[in-house]
């Protein structure tokens, strides 16, 4: 195993038009850096708005924490789409059977 | 008990204030000794401030007496300059068989009672220098002068003066020497016979000077003692200061030290302690995790199944990795492996919930898709806060087939005799997502000696490596690998996770007999 390195992930968001929120994920998201999403959650949670975008082209990697930080965002809106997921996390959630439930989007 | 530290400073301090106080005492006995000295030496010259004079008077007398040849001319002159310091002065002519007594005025030179006379003025030498007898007994004792000149006249001037009637006086604070006590001898040396005057007693001693100044021929040698102290109050203090302050110095640090040094070894005792309570919380929460799985899997005829948990090394706190596997009845049994997200005692409940909930349609008679379908009613992402993927197969032995289906899971891979790959199943999305439906399940037959191996993400889910890179990898280790079922087990895992996953590992597997 590689000695490891200490996961990094930055949340940033912005919003297009009224009721899109856009999440900008880069880095890597596992179980050590998924608390980063927290406050982006919270801000969905009180505005819920028709639909959440998670724009994935910098992310590098998603585990199973990730998939639940997604999950957990179903709820709060109509819409979710992946925009622009690597092929490696479009495996992951393919993998996962959600391909049907978290959208991908270019 | 001290610390070595604390002791190691002490001893430092101890010595440092040693050596400081030792070089002030030794600095302020120095100065002593230097100012003793500079004394001593005033005081020689002060006293020999008066021979010059005794010398011109002296030598003036004889050149009256010289120049003239007259002893009457002398006597003239004596009178008129008067006896001054003198208690006897006469004047003395040498010839060829000694030296003659001329005339005297005061009274008769001890010189001739004591009969020195002889020796003195046959011992006297031609120098102008005025010379001087010893002190010479007598009540009062007096000491003796003598000019000549042989070059101008065959004359000599001899005078006598007091001693004091004592040997010891006292020094007058308020004199210019009062800071000293002394001993004046007439000569160089110190014998008894040659001392003056004393105001040195018994017992006084250190530091002590001495000087000598000329007196004609002679001298007059001054042995001093201080009788105050000569230095200032600070030099004298310094000693004491520097103990004093070193003493302090050295005890402080040494404290400072020690209680330094007991603050780590309670900080180190309270880290062990912290690595002990840490080890504990994790044996805790893998004793939990392993209450929470079968502690036996069941007897099957016509296959072995074997199962490995490996506890995660990133986090202590349980995780949500299960399997199972339920018998039917004597041909048929279902397996389930599954993963609920996220970690702690929430998660372990979950699986818990989700792990009995899905022995029960198992053993209701439900085939995979159905049980999924089932379970999906036991949790929600919103209301739980986890999702779970799970595997469901079931088995019937004697035909060699399998129903899978899949909640999200990864697929198992199937290991036959030609080769090992992945089983291609649908996978419906995982168990507690809203929408999720399972209605896919695929039917497969196996070879016959092939093994299946399901197992969790842990086992090959690393940030480093692809996905589908370490599917690969997991088909390739176990295609080469012809081990008995539970050590392929551990191969498996010691391969894929170096033995030391970072996430926990649950790995199934099930052998078709031949």
């Amino acid at each position: 195993m590689t000695p490891e390195q200490p996961a990094m992930l930055r949340v940033a968001m912005s919003r297009e038009g009224d009721a899109v929120i856009v999440v900008w994920l880069s880095g890597q998201l596992d179980l050590s850096t998924v608390d980063a999403t927290t406050p982006a959650i919270a801000e969905i949670r009180r505005e819920r708005p028709a639909r959440v975008v998670f724009d994935l082209r910098n992310l590098e990697f998603m585990d199973s924490s990730g998939i639940a930080m997604l999950l957990t965002v179903l709820p709060l809106t109509d819409e979710i789409l992946l925009r622009r997921p690597s092929e490696t996390i479009r495996n992951v959630i393919q993998l996962t059977g959600l391909e049907e439930t978290l959208r991908f989007s270019e | 008990m001290p610390g070595l530290g604390s002791v190691v400073v002490l001893i430092v301090g101890l010595a440092l204030t040693a050596g400081l106080t030792w070089a002030a005492a030794e600095a302020d006995d120095r100065s002593t000794t230097s100012l003793l000295g500079l004394e001593v030496r005033q005081v020689a010259s002060a006293l020999t401030l008066a021979i010059p004079q005794i010398q011109i008077q002296l030598s003036d007398a004889l050149a009256v007496a010289d120049t003239t040849g007259s002893p009457a001319t002398f006597a003239s002159l004596v009178t008129k300059q008067g006896s001054g310091a003198f208690v006897s002065e006469s004047l003395w002519e040498r010839s060829g068989g000694g030296t003659k007594l001329l005339v005297t005025f005061g009274s008769t030179p001890l010189l001739v009672s004591t009969g020195e006379d002889g020796r003195f003025f046959a011992d006297l030498k031609d120098t102008s220098k005025l010379q001087v007898t010893r002190i010479l007994p007598g009540s009062p004792r007096r000491v003796g002068y003598a000019v000549t000149d042989a070059s101008s006249g065959p004359f000599v001037v001899y005078a006598e003066s007091d001693l004091p009637q004592s040997r010891h006086f006292r020094v007058q604070p308020s004199s210019p020497f009062g800071q000293l006590n002394y001993a004046l001898y007439l000569g160089r040396s110190q014998r008894p016979s040659q001392l003056i005057e004393t105001s040195i007693e018994a017992g006084m001693g250190n530091p002590r000077a001495v000087a000598s100044a000329p007196l004609g021929d002679s001298a007059i040698t001054v042995v001093g003692v201080p009788r105050v102290a000569l230095t200032s109050s600070v030099s004298r203090a310094l000693p004491w200061i520097a103990l004093i302050v070193g003493l302090a110095l050295t005890i402080a640090s040494a404290a400072t030290i020690e209680y330094v040094s007991r603050r780590r070894k309670e900080a180190e005792r309270l880290s062990s302690e912290l690595d002990r309570l840490y080890a504990r919380q994790y044996s805790i929460a893998e004793t939990l995790q392993r209450a929470l799985l079968p502690q036996r899997l069941p007897e099957l005829a016509g296959v072995d199944v074997a199962a490995r948990y490996v506890t995660g090394t990133r986090d202590v706190a349980v995780g949500g990795d299960w399997y199972d596997v339920v018998p039917i009845d004597t041909e048929r049994f279902v397996f389930i492996v599954g993963d609920v997200s996220g970690r702690g005692v929430s998660a372990a409940a979950v699986m818990a919930s989700v792990r009995f909930a899905s022995r029960g349609f198992a053993l209701e008679g439900h085939p995979p898709d159905a049980i999924l379908s089932h379970l999906s009613r036991t949790i929600e992402i919103g209301a739980d806060g986890h999702f779970a993927t799970v595997l469901c197969g079931l088995v019937h032995v004697a035909s060699r087939t399998v129903t899978l289906a899949s909640a999200g899971h990864l697929p198992p891979i199937l290991k036959t005799p030609e080769g090992a790959s992945a089983v291609e199943v649908v996978p419906d999305p995982p168990i507690g997502v809203p929408s999720g439906t399972h209605t896919s399940s695929v039917v497969f037959s196996v070879p016959e000696g092939s093994t299946l191996l399901a197992f969790t993400d842990g086992l090959i889910e690393r940030r480093d490596i692809a996905l589908n890179d370490a599917m690969k990898r997991l088909e390739d280790v176990l295609a080469a690998d012809q081990s008995p079922l539970d050590s392929l087990l551990g191969n498996v895992i010691e391969e894929l996770t170096m033995g030391a996953p970072e996430d926990d590992v649950a790995v199934l597997g099930i052998r078709w007999r031949t």
